[in-house]
């Protein structure tokens, strides 16, 4: 044996194996005293109990020898009962306690008493881990029961490895890792083919340890719950950061490969940029007078027919305007997506005074909104406020929550010079079958340029079947709602309304006229006349309006001028 | 051994140093296999029993693999492949399955004979409960914006359930401690853990045993705790289908009615319909009790009281299913 | 050195493991009323077995032991079991079974006589009940009225504290009759106290069986039975009947107390009686056997977890 290993029986006072000797006599004496009592039949708690005070006293006197005399006795008891703990096993764990308390007590938290603390308290411990170890192995696959059993099990010995300070104890400590190996083997192989694995915490527990068996299982059980749903939420949370990764990424390759695409441009429409008299701000009366600007579209998905106006006004409210005479290249255009032409007004003889000289476009154009919202049966609704109500929170969130889903967005517009946006005022619609109440679809048509509405001419409104528009308010009052089929819309209308005749009814409210400054507001009145094609057979249905509304537009820019008399 | 060494070093530095203290544990290695030889192990050769009551789920529905798929092109079809699976301990014989969705840009349609669905659960001949697989098949609508929309696809379970739980409780016929005799078992509560292969379980029964007019026998009186476990909603059994039609009455959440009996006799219950008033299972609960009694004259023993609990479930799972518009010229 | 320990070790754990396999060898004559146990009861392996499904019979065979030195198995002396639901578990009768005649240990039979107690069962079939399984924890209790007669010698001393230089046979002191006298019940010490003329016994009795000590007699036996109406009450348990004390031919029960209605009562397992007895003080110091004759009930409970699967 090498000189700097220690055996384990060497006193750790020095001196050689005959100062030693001794502390193994108790050993012995702990085992003779167990056969003994077996032989003669003494009750086995008795023996246990004995035995166990003679390792106690040994513990005190070298923790090593201690704790190999109590992993020895109480392994013995183990293999003489097959791991029947009920038998003394609340007598081992108060005697264990006890030393781990008492160890502390006499020796202080040095390192003999916090290694002799440690045994004991592990050695607790470990009467508790076969019953760990039954909850765990119902769970887990048989075959993962003997891993586990490997790192539970002998979780103490991990534990007194790493911590432990002194190589005799460490020498002590494979020794009792040798018997807890040998007994878990004897325990696995019989056990394993009499009761079952799952069955391996019965034998670890008492009617005592019952009581702690039972709410650990339950906390186990919820905390096990408690992971599985934080790995739900985690996991769909991953899944859309990676579906927005995924897709920036391949944004990011595709732009890589073909070049980078070509943002829209940020306006729609027309509009007329550096206005400015080529004769300069002041001229003589009777010179000609040139206006000239560049009109400018937007991304256009088709062509627009502007008419172009050029005015002079003179200064003064009453003055009438003088229009232009001549207009370059003509007062008609057809105007193309992303187009710029240069458009000249001339004025030949302006009588003298200051004017605001300017050019106008006007042209029609379509802007289309689109609104869905959550339909649901009154009763249905109905049940969820009550159940809210209880509950706490909102019937709204109860019912996003109970079927999985997000709430819809605000309405959508297409790009153009005006907003339409639409709302039904609700957190949801609700349908009652027997008494279907009118829904109020609120159109607002809002202007975004520096332009105005000339002419909000009509809106064409597209609803789901069930639907029926039964009056618009704002409309024409000479005008009724007409209702029509999609194939009757023009083409750029159909593709704009995505329109389906088996899907949608159609109308047209032709508007009343009047000037719209920056916002109009329309109210459509729904009528819910068929809810079962509304509701349909599910839980909820989603609900899409479409409301196209034509106006005509006029983007206006002037500039100052002064005439002089000659 | 030092301190600062590596472990793998370390441990080995350790056996090698240690060979002869690893042949004497080798040695009383072999004297403990003859310890078990000498005990007379017999093998009594029992096999695991399957555990049918132990789940917290009932009729689950999964979109299988990547159906629907995360992207569809308007105008085009899609398959959507829903796995159902009945993972509790009670048979189902008319689950009702409904879609629901936008039908502007979205449409599903459940195949004939597909929309009332048979599902037996767990047994000890079928461990594992029923499962099939329903293919739908869907459209997609056109799209008017350039940008995909986004639509969810919601699949609902709709289903009569019941729970039937079996724990075994301590009867208790001497709670005055009168008898001068150890107690087969301790009168207490008994927490349940909420698993009993249905999503509303029994999660705790408190027993107490009350004097009876009789003195020579005593009530024995059982608070018993239920909760929603599962992932879905609780609704009134008579209200299955219309609840999965989106028409069910005012109050057809949370409603279950319970039965238990205790050895041959149903115990009396201050309620037969109980009302869940919230997700925690505290304030759900019941009181019930053997009105007959049982006699002192038997010692404390443990008995099973089954508890049947009836009621809908509906579960609901929803995927979002983005339709691309096709580029136009 | 290290292997002799290595080997000894070993050698004590194969013994304590192998213990009760042994055979008994014939040692002669020995005292045979040694032991703190009276009827051992257990289990026979398998029967119960620790799991059954429903449609099995549930048979449940003990082993009685008379390991003291008392006869037992009149006919109040059964074996019952309880702790399971008898709607579940049928079959078992609430009177229980015998135990059979057994024969204490005499000199000439020093192992002491066994036999065997039959409990059959029937479970129910559990799946009526939309039960899986049943567990339970199985309790067999065992009543039987026991004897311990305790003897031993003790010194009386009439003039303790006499001043002649005679040497005295005796000195009167503590003796511990042996620690058990072949029951669970036993006297474990006399403190002998002379004084002049008249010599103390206080007499420690001790219950080392484990088990509940009860009152005598057959109508104590059947309140030990756990489904006895009333069971035993607080003042029937912890009770041992006093029949002799005798020290030199001369019965001393009646000086003896504190006793109640012949019992002495034991508290915490233990209790103890003063006696009296008188010798003239002219008689010299001289040893002489003293005996104590006790009898009582004794519960023994065993128990075991048993569970009942559906076999359906």
């Amino acid at each position: 044996m090498p000189a700097d290993v220690v055996p384990p029986w060497a006193s750790p006072y020095g001196g050689g194996s005959e100062k030693s000797s001794w502390k193994w006599i108790l050993v012995l004496a702990a085992l003779l005293l167990i056969g003994v009592g077996v032989y003669y039949g003494f009750p086995l708690e008795w023996i246990m109990v004995s035995g166990g005070v003679l390792v106690g006293v040994l513990f005190f006197v070298d923790a090593s020898y201690g704790f190999l005399a109590v992993a020895i006795y109480a392994h013995t008891f183990d293999a003489l009962t097959l791991f029947d703990r009920s038998r003394g096993g609340g007598t081992a764990i108060i005697l264990y306690t006890m030393v781990a308390a008492a160890a502390l007590i006499v020796y202080g938290w040095g390192n003999r008493g916090r290694n002799a603390g440690l045994f004991a308290t592990l050695s607790v411990v470990s009467f508790l881990l076969p019953a760990i170890k039954g909850v765990l192995s119902r769970i887990l696959p048989l075959t993962l029961s003997v891993y586990v059993d490997g790192v539970i099990v002998f979780a103490p010995i991990w534990v007194i490895f790493i911590l432990m300070t002194d190589q005799r104890l460490r020498q002590a400590a494979s020794l009792y890792f040798t018997f807890w190996l040998v007994i878990f083997s004897i325990n696995f192989t019989y056990v394993s083919q009499t009761q079952g694995i799952g069955d391996i915490a019965r034998l670890g527990l008492t009617a005592e340890l019952i009581d702690v068996y039972q709410p650990i299982r339950e906390v186990y059980q919820r905390t096990i719950t408690a992971i599985k749903l934080l790995w739900t939420r985690m996991m769909t949370s991953f899944k859309g950061i990676e579906e927005t990764i995924g897709t920036g990424f391949e944004t990011q390759i595709q732009e890589a490969i073909h070049g980078e695409q070509e943002k829209p441009k940020a306006f729609v429409g027309l509009d007329i940029i550096g206005i400015t008299t080529l004769e300069g701000e002041r001229i003589l009366a009777g010179e000609p007078l040139t206006l000239s600007a560049d009109v400018k579209a937007g991304v256009l998905d088709q062509e627009i027919a502007a008419n172009f106006a050029c005015n002079a006004k003179p200064d003064g409210q009453d003055k009438t305007p003088i229009k232009a005479d001549q207009i370059t290249p003509q007062e008609s255009l057809t105007v193309y997506s992303e187009w710029l032409e240069p458009v000249d007004c001339l004025f030949e003889n302006l009588p003298a005074g200051d004017y605001e000289i300017g050019l106008a476009a006007e042209y029609g154009f379509t802007t289309k909104g689109e609104f869905s919202s959550y339909a649901v049966g009154i009763n249905l609704w109905n049940a969820l406020i009550v159940r809210a109500r209880k509950e706490g929170g909102n019937a709204k969130d109860l019912f996003l929550k109970t079927q999985g889903l997000s709430p819809l967005g605000p309405s959508i517009s297409t790009a153009g010079p005006v907003l339409v946006a639409l709302d039904t005022g609700r957190d949801l619609l609700t349908i009652d079958p027997n008494n279907p109440a009118d829904i109020i679809l609120k159109v607002t048509v809002r202007n975004l340029w520096a332009g105005m509405i000339s002419d909000l001419q009509f809106l064409t409104i597209i609803v789901p079947k069930g639907f029926d528009v039964k009056d618009v308010a704002g409309k024409d009052p000479k005008e009724p709602v007409q209702q029509t089929r999609c194939g009757d819309l023009t083409q750029q209308r159909q593709v704009l309304g995505a329109c389906d005749d088996e899907k949608h009814n159609v109308f047209i409210a032709q508007l009343r006229k009047e000037a719209v400054g920056s916002i109009r507001n329309v109210r459509v009145y729904l009528s819910p006349t068929n809810p079962d094609d509304i509701l349909r057979a599910g839980l909820y249905s989603i609900q899409t309006f479409k409301v196209i509304a034509d106006y005509t537009y006029k983007v206006e820019r002037a500039t100052h001028v002064s005439v002089r008399e000659q | 051994m030092r301190q600062d060494d590596g472990a793998y070093r370390s441990c080995r530095r350790f056996v090698q140093q240690n060979i002869h203290a690893c042949v004497a544990h080798l040695i009383i290695v072999t004297a403990l296999v003859l310890i078990s030889a000498c005990s007379g192990f017999t093998s009594r050769g029992t096999p695991p029993v399957p555990q049918i009551h132990v789940g917290t789920q009932g009729i689950v529905a999964n979109f299988v693999g990547n159906t629907p798929p995360a992207q569809v092109l308007e105008e085009g079809k899609f398959d959507m492949l829903l796995e159902l699976h009945n993972q509790g301990a009670t048979d189902v014989d008319d689950a009702l399955l409904s879609i629901s969705t936008n039908p502007e840009y979205l449409d599903i349609s459940i195949p004939q004979g597909q929309s009332q669905l048979r599902l037996a659960g767990k047994s000890l001949n079928n461990p594992r409960g029923d499962k099939t697989l329903l293919s739908l098949k869907g459209f997609a609508g056109r799209v008017s914006q350039k940008t995909p929309v986004s639509v969810p696809i919601t699949t609902s379970i709709c289903y009569p359930y019941a729970t039937e739980a079996a724990p075994v409780v301590c009867i208790d016929t001497d709670p005055e401690g009168l008898k001068q005799q150890r107690k087969a078992c301790t009168a207490q509560a008994v927490s349940l853990g909420g698993s009993q292969g249905a999503p509303v379980a029994v999660t705790r029964i408190e027993v107490s045993s009350l004097p009876h007019d009789d003195p020579e026998r005593v009530i024995p009186n059982f608070k018993i705790f239920i909760g929603n476990v599962g992932n879905g909603e609780v609704i009134d059994a008579q209200q299955v289908d219309s609840y999965c039609q989106g028409r069910p009455d005012k109050d057809a959440f949370n409603i279950v009615s319970l039965k238990a009996r205790l050895q041959e006799s149903f115990l009396l219950c201050d309620k037969q319909i109980l009302k869940l008033k919230s997700q925690d299972a505290e304030e759900n609960y019941v009181q019930c009790e053997l009105p007959q009694g049982i006699e002192r004259r038997i010692a404390a023993f443990s008995a099973p009281i089954t508890i049947i609990l009836d009621y809908g479930y509906a579960f609901s799972v929803t995927r979002q299913i983005n339709v691309v518009p096709r580029e136009r010229s | 050195m290290r292997l002799r320990v290595i080997c000894i070790s070993l050698a004590l754990l194969i013994l304590a493991s192998c213990a009760g396999q042994r055979t008994s060898e014939d040692r002669g004559f020995e005292n045979f009323r040694t032991g703190s146990q009276g009827l051992v009861f257990q289990f026979m392996p398998n029967l119960p077995p620790a799991r059954l499904y429903d449609d099995q019979d549930f048979n449940v065979q003990l082993r009685v032991t008379n390991a003291g030195a008392a006869n037992a198995g009149s006919a109040s002396d059964r074996m019952y079991l309880s702790g399971f639901d008898p709607s579940i578990l049928t079959g078992i009768s609430s009177f229980g079974e015998q135990v059979p005649p057994l024969e204490g240990k005499t000199q000439f039979n020093i192992q002491g006589t066994y036999g065997f107690v039959n409990f059959k069962g029937i479970p129910r079939a559990l799946s009526v009940k939309k039960i899986d399984k049943y567990p339970f924890t199985l309790v067999a209790t065992g009543c039987y009225n026991y004897q311990t007669i305790a003897q031993g010698n003790v010194c009386i001393d009439p003039d303790p504290f006499s001043t002649t230089a005679k040497q005295k046979a005796c000195i009167p002191q503590t003796t511990s009759m042996g620690g058990s006298q072949g029951g669970p019940i036993g006297v474990s010490s006399v403190l002998v106290e002379a004084t002049p003329g008249r010599t103390r016994f206080r007499i420690d009795v001790s219950n080392a069986g484990g088990g509940i000590v009860y009152r005598f007699g057959p109508e104590f036996s059947q309140k030990c039975s756990p489904y006895d109406q009333r069971g035993l009450q607080f003042n029937e348990i912890d009770m041992v009947r006093l029949d002799r004390v005798e020290v030199a031919g001369t019965n001393i029960l009646p000086s003896c107390k504190p006793l109640d209605q012949g019992h002495v009562r034991l508290i915490n397992g233990r209790g103890s009686l003063v006696c009296e007895y008188t010798a003239p003080r002219s008689q010299a110091a001289f040893v002489t056997p003293l005996l104590v004759e006790m009898s009582y009930g004794y519960q023994q409970i065993l128990q075991q977890q048993v569970e009942i699967v559906s076999s359906r």
